[in-house]
């Protein structure tokens, strides 16, 4: 049974569709992210599910049951918020205590779980402290606890380490997943960063303008995007637009621009089709060197990375081409001016929607 | 101010120096011939400068002046009762309302303190009185079938001073109430509060310093009620600041007047201390 069930879910602010239209539905232990830019519609989409927003039209189900129009407190979801939002009056231990208060738990057994809670986030020695006594990391696994000791039938968090810095942020992803595959929980991510989207998730919905433009695993979303958008979103990419000249089963020869390219992907001859190419997986050689025997050009600009070294190359055919390699690549001797010789493996070149 | 900070503190303390003359002047100096005032002695007529505690013998042994004083802090404890009460929720609407309805609400909460005193109580008057417009409307609707006392008693001073001072009580609730991010009473609701529970549990705590300021201002401005408890209030209500009028005023005893002030002044002290330590309690600890 799946956890969550969205249906043609729209959200209407005066004339403005904040939400245009989601289906999605999370299955049960399942990690679903929505991801996308500012104003794309993710936060309220997870505002639906954990009624601080009602819907203007469509269905919001929770375990099966509907829930569209019902008031957050009598829905059982846990929800993590950017800033937090602990409660400042209050010990962690009553903070996360709060939820089974909220349910009339007994003394006992509420003292129990709260003391598993923070046993689980690694904060038992902190119980009686208040939020301000404590560093902002340890105030997002307060807020983990908070919202887990409810045992909620979906755990929502909103863009939960936007406040953290970076070494931070990478070990609560891993605690956090880890979390979640042990607990077993459904849990719908909301985040504007695909680094985050594509290491925690089990499934990415990537969201603009107030609607999902492609839902799938991380390698789908970000081998083989749908279209324009989301493979300018998931990171860096080519977009070159090309001619088909040939087709045989799912390959296609074609040609960009001078460009030959063999797709994977289908047209009729003579169509002009959108390719992806994802930097990292052209071969880059310089000019002359043994093996390379690729497309002629030249190194046009080059940023270092320290792990990797992003080149832009100028062919001699007329396009230009952004390609990664590691820095422990040979070829990462180059510089601005020099000749090189691109090779891109067939099957590489991605046709997307534009 | 980085290259020299001990100059440079000297020259912040420097900005206040118009400001302390002004008190100085206005405030310290009155209150060092106020508090001096009260210890002389009056004795037929005449006033003799000295230390004697004859003022403060009376208000202990008189029997009037410290009933009036409690009459006084009694009355206080009620206003400010009830404008807290009145005040809350309209400062909850204000913190829900949009721009225009808030700056509306604002004017009209301010509008009694741009009246005259004379003409907001007179008002009142035709409002609270036997045959004003509350009564008439009752009895008209053969709701009631005699006039009810609406003034010339308590009520009526408490429901003008509660009108004329709201916007003390109602401004710093209100500011207190923005502060709260609404992601914790969100968080309170999604982890299974009911509305008034988010409010008795997260609204109302986490507003409390706003209350506590609006109990100071609002305890402190009541227990200096003149003209109100004189015109609504008939003969009926005594404050003590009317019975310091009238000794000083009319009996020419500025020696007792002084103590009975420093009495009054006093108790204001000792509601600030209150409000300060209540201020201590609601602020939870923070490390930073």
């Amino acid at each position: 049974m799946s956890a969550v069930d969205l249906e043609a879910v729209v959200k209407r602010y005066g004339r403005v569709e904040a939400v245009a239209g989601v289906d999605l539905s999370v299955e049960s232990g399942e990690f679903v992210t929505l991801l996308g830019p500012s104003g794309c519609g993710k936060t309220t989409t997870l505002q639906m599910i954990a009624g601080f927003v009602i819907p203007t039209s469509g269905q919001v189900r929770i375990g099966g049951r509907d829930c569209t129009r019902l008031a957050p407190h009598r829905r059982n979801v846990g929800m993590v918020f950017q800033n937090y939002a602990l409660f400042p009056h209050m010990t962690l231990q009553d903070n996360v205590a709060f939820g089974l208060r909220m349910r009339g738990v007994p003394r006992a057994e509420r003292d129990r779980r709260v003391g598993e809670a923070l046993a689980l986030v690694r904060l038992s020695d902190y119980a009686d402290r208040y939020p301000g006594q404590i560093s902002g990391g340890q105030q997002q696994r307060v807020a983990l606890a908070r919202a887990l000791v409810i045992r909620p039938d979906v755990l929502l968090l909103d863009e939960p380490f936007g406040a953290l810095d970076k070494h931070l942020r990478d070990r609560m992803r891993v605690d956090l997943r880890e979390l979640q595959k042990q607990l077993g929980i459904s849990l719908v991510f909301v985040t504007h960063d695909q680094e985050e989207a594509l290491s925690m998730s089990d499934r990415i919905a990537v969201m603009e303008g107030g609607l999902i433009r492609q839902i799938g695993t991380p390698g789908d979303i970000y081998e083989r995007p749908a279209n324009r958008f989301v493979a300018e979103f998931m990171g860096e990419s080519n977009i070159l637009t090309a001619r088909i000249l040939s087709t045989s089963g799912s390959e296609a020869e074609a040609d960009a621009g001078g460009m030959p390219l063999r797709l994977n992907g289908s047209g009729a001859r003579g169509d002009a089709v959108t390719v992806m190419i994802r930097p990292e997986k052209i071969m880059l050689g310089r000019a002359g060197a043994a093996g390379a025997g690729g497309i002629p050009g030249r190194v046009a600009a080059l940023q270092y990375f320290g792990s990797s070294v992003h080149y832009r190359i100028a062919l001699d055919c007329g396009p230009e081409l952004t390609v990664i390699r590691p820095e422990a690549d040979p070829v990462s001797r180059l510089a601005v001016g020099d000749g090189v010789e691109v090779a891109i493996p067939p099957g590489i070149p991605f046709v997307i929607d534009d | 101010m980085t290259a020299n900070p001990k100059g440079g503190r000297y020259r912040a303390w420097g900005l206040i120096v118009p400001t302390g003359v002004l008190y100085a002047v206005t405030f310290g100096i009155p209150m060092a011939m106020l508090l001096s005032a009260s210890f002389a002695r009056f004795e037929a007529g005449r006033t003799t400068p000295g230390f004697f505690l004859d003022n403060y013998t009376r208000i202990a042994s008189d029997g009037v002046t410290l009933q009036v004083f409690w009459n006084t802090v009694t009355l206080s404890a009620q206003i400010t009762a009830v404008g807290l009460v009145v005040a809350f929720p309209v400062a909850m609407l204000m913190r829900r309302a949009g721009p225009g309805m808030r700056l509306a609400l604002m004017f009209v909460l301010v509008s009694p303190l741009l009246t005259s005193i004379i003409v907001r109580n007179v008002a009142w008057m035709l409002i609270l009185g036997r045959s004003g417009l509350i009564n008439t409307w009752l009895m008209d609707w053969g709701l009631i079938s005699s006039p009810l006392a609406l003034m010339y008693n308590r009520l009526g001073v408490i429901i003008a001073v509660v009108h004329v001072y709201l916007p003390f009580a109602v401004l710093p609730i209100y500011a207190a109430l923005r502060a709260i991010d609404p992601a914790r009473e969100n968080a309170a609701a999604s982890l299974g509060a009911p509305p008034w529970r988010v409010f008795v549990h997260i609204t109302l705590p986490l507003a409390m310093p706003g209350v506590v300021a609006a109990f100071t201002l609002l305890f402190i401005l009541s227990m200096g009620v003149y003209l109100t408890p004189v015109i609504l209030g008939g003969n009926f209500v005594v404050t003590l600041p009317m019975m310091i009028t009238d000794v000083a005023r009319n009996q020419y005893n500025w020696p007792f007047a002084s103590a009975m002030s420093v009495l009054l002044l006093a108790s204001i002290v000792v509601v600030v201390a209150l409000a300060s330590a209540l201020n201590r309690a609601f602020s939870p600890p923070r490390n930073d």
